[in-house]
């Protein structure tokens, strides 16, 4: 299965990355918001997993986004953030 | 969206005090006005009881003889005159009679003595309303005034148009044998509304600076409440931000950890030396933010401690970068130095975290390609350090915020850049205990510089 992983921390992004294949998944791996859709477009993706905060365009955008173009794909977003406000 | 309420209503609660201040001003006008009245009205009262007293035709004797005796002549003009020739002289009659009363009454003169006597201010305008005037004969009555009007013959009635004003002192009805008239006495008080008003000067005055105390007090209050609202939402963004940058680094430390528990990772050795590589730094990147916290926190209360020494400064830029540059060579840089060497005193681990501050900041806030410039001169006693960047510039409103606490510029940017917003404070306080000064210069789009200025002690 193919997964889409967004994440700009690279040491972060690194060590998911080595879980999941462990698991024998096949990322596609972007650092920014605009990659991440750019890849998302290219390639048939078939789980997403994005960060929050991300350059260039948020998480949050990114997901509307992938979310227009494909309603039923699974997206997980990874945060750090548990504030009141930010639920 | 409650400070905007709270703001609405104190506005509101102000405007009615202001309107309440006002009612209460034309309240007690109308008070005194009242009192004046009925001081002064008394004393007329009791002067005109006097009067006729002393004279019962109130006065008005040589009044009453003189329209007598214009009665008795003016039936000419009734028998010998028709139309517009009569009424031509009808008028001159009405204002013969109302000259001889202006003339001839001695109530006016009366008053003002009976006033001044009392002490109350004697200047007064005084006047007469005929409402009723007819010439009487054998015949009969001829009206010449009617209910204020001039009765004519050949033409319309006209009706007088007198001035309601003063207090009525008397009605006096009289009844001769050529004429009977009806008319009233008033008496208008020229002085009272500055009479009045000279009374109140005191309670206009406390008023006015009331009124003057409060309105300032509300606007201080007002922009303390706004001041206030802005820094609880810069601290609240702050813990926001703070709680994310450090859970980053240890959600990065936890999941390595886990990855250290698996044993097919085990296996590759390699992975053991990035598993623990990647927990040093993600663990001293998380000392460094927590040491920039409490610094911070720390300065609030004390001073701050430098240590001193004495550095070359253009090897020490030099090196900065050098390493600044390995770590992210993408980046294009310049370097301009001068060419006598500039020896300084200066807390090189704290000057190290300002330059790598700056560095990190052009990183967060470039766009497409970085291109950093660094250039060092003397000039008087000063050392000065000009860093340049291509970024995204800062408008000139922001750049007065920038080096103040929790302050981060406002853009959809802001949720994508990591930061606690205490980079540039952290740079420019330690730039003041230096005894030295820090400026930018940014241009929205095209990029900033930070000027740094140093003193060289010798």
């Amino acid at each position: 299965m193919k997964i889409l992983l967004v994440e700009d921390e690279r040491d972060f992004r690194n060590l998911l990355i080595t879980f999941l294949q462990l698991q024998n998944f096949e990322i596609v791996q972007a650092d920014d918001g605009e990659e991440g859709l750019k890849l998302f477009k290219e390639n048939k993706i078939e789980l997403c997993i994005l960060d929050v905060m991300l350059p260039k365009m948020d998480g949050f955008t990114l997901g509307q986004k992938i979310r227009g173009l494909d309603a039923s794909i699974p997206i997980i977003f990874l945060t750090a953030r548990n504030m009141k406000e930010d639920r | 969206m409650k400070t905007r309420l709270v703001v609405i209503f104190s506005l509101i609660a102000l405007i009615i005090f202001l309107l309440i201040q006002f009612y209460i001003i034309i309240n007690v006008y109308a008070v005194r006005s009242n009192e004046f009245d009925s001081k002064y009205k008394s004393v007329l009262d009791e002067s005109m009881v006097e009067l006729k007293r002393i004279s019962p035709n109130t006065g008005m004797d040589s009044v009453y003889f003189y329209m007598e005796k214009t009665g008795f002549y003016s039936r000419q003009l009734f028998y010998r005159e028709e139309g517009a020739r009569q009424d031509s002289g009808r008028t001159q009659l009405v204002e013969a009679f109302n000259n001889i009363i202006s003339e001839h009454e001695l109530i006016t003169d009366w008053i003002s003595y009976k006033l001044d006597l009392a002490g109350l201010d004697k200047n007064i305008e005084s006047g007469f309303r005929i409402r009723n005037l007819a010439i009487l004969d054998r015949v009969g009555a001829i009206p010449l005034i009617y209910n204020d009007s001039i009765i004519y013959v050949s033409m319309e009635n006209q009706h007088i148009n007198y001035e309601e004003k003063g207090l009525l002192l008397d009605k006096f009805f009289v009844e001769y044998n050529f004429f009977t008239i009806e008319y009233e006495f008033y008496v208008d008080f020229t002085e009272k509304q500055k009479i009045i008003i000279n009374e109140l000067y005191v309670v206009l005055i406390l008023i006015s600076l009331s009124v003057f105390i409060v309105a300032i007090v509300f606007i201080f209050t007002i922009r303390n409440l706004m001041r206030q609202k802005k820094i609880s939402d810069l601290k609240s963004d702050f813990i926001n931000n703070m709680t994310h940058e450090l859970k980053t680094p240890l959600s990065t430390i936890s999941l390595a950890t886990q990855g250290l528990a698996n044993p097919e990772l085990l296996k590759d050795k390699d992975q053991v030396k990035n598993l623990s590589g990647i927990i040093e730094q993600q663990s001293k990147h998380l000392t460094r933010l927590i040491d920039q916290i409490l610094d911070v926190s720390i300065w609030e209360k004390n001073e701050i401690k430098l240590e001193k020494s004495v550095v070359d400064l253009q090897n020490f830029l030099k090196e900065k970068f050098k390493v600044f540059n390995l770590d992210n060579p993408e980046v294009s840089y310049k370097e301009f130095y001068p060419e006598e060497k500039i020896f300084i005193e200066f807390d090189e681990f704290q000057i190290t975290v300002v330059l790598n501050n700056l560095l990190d900041n052009a990183i967060k806030y470039c766009k497409g390609k970085l291109h950093i410039s660094l250039s060092l001169e003397k000039i008087n006693n000063q050392a000065i350090i000009r860093f340049s960047d291509n970024g995204i510039g800062i408008s000139s409103e922001n750049q007065k915020m920038i080096f103040s606490k929790f302050f981060r510029v406002d853009t959809p940017l802001k949720h994508n850049t990591k930061g606690l917003g205490l980079g540039l404070f952290y740079v420019k306080s330690i730039i003041d205990a230096h005894g030295g000064t820090i400026e930018v210069e940014s241009k929205r789009g095209t990029g900033t510089t930070f000027i740094i200025s140093l003193p060289i002690n010798s």
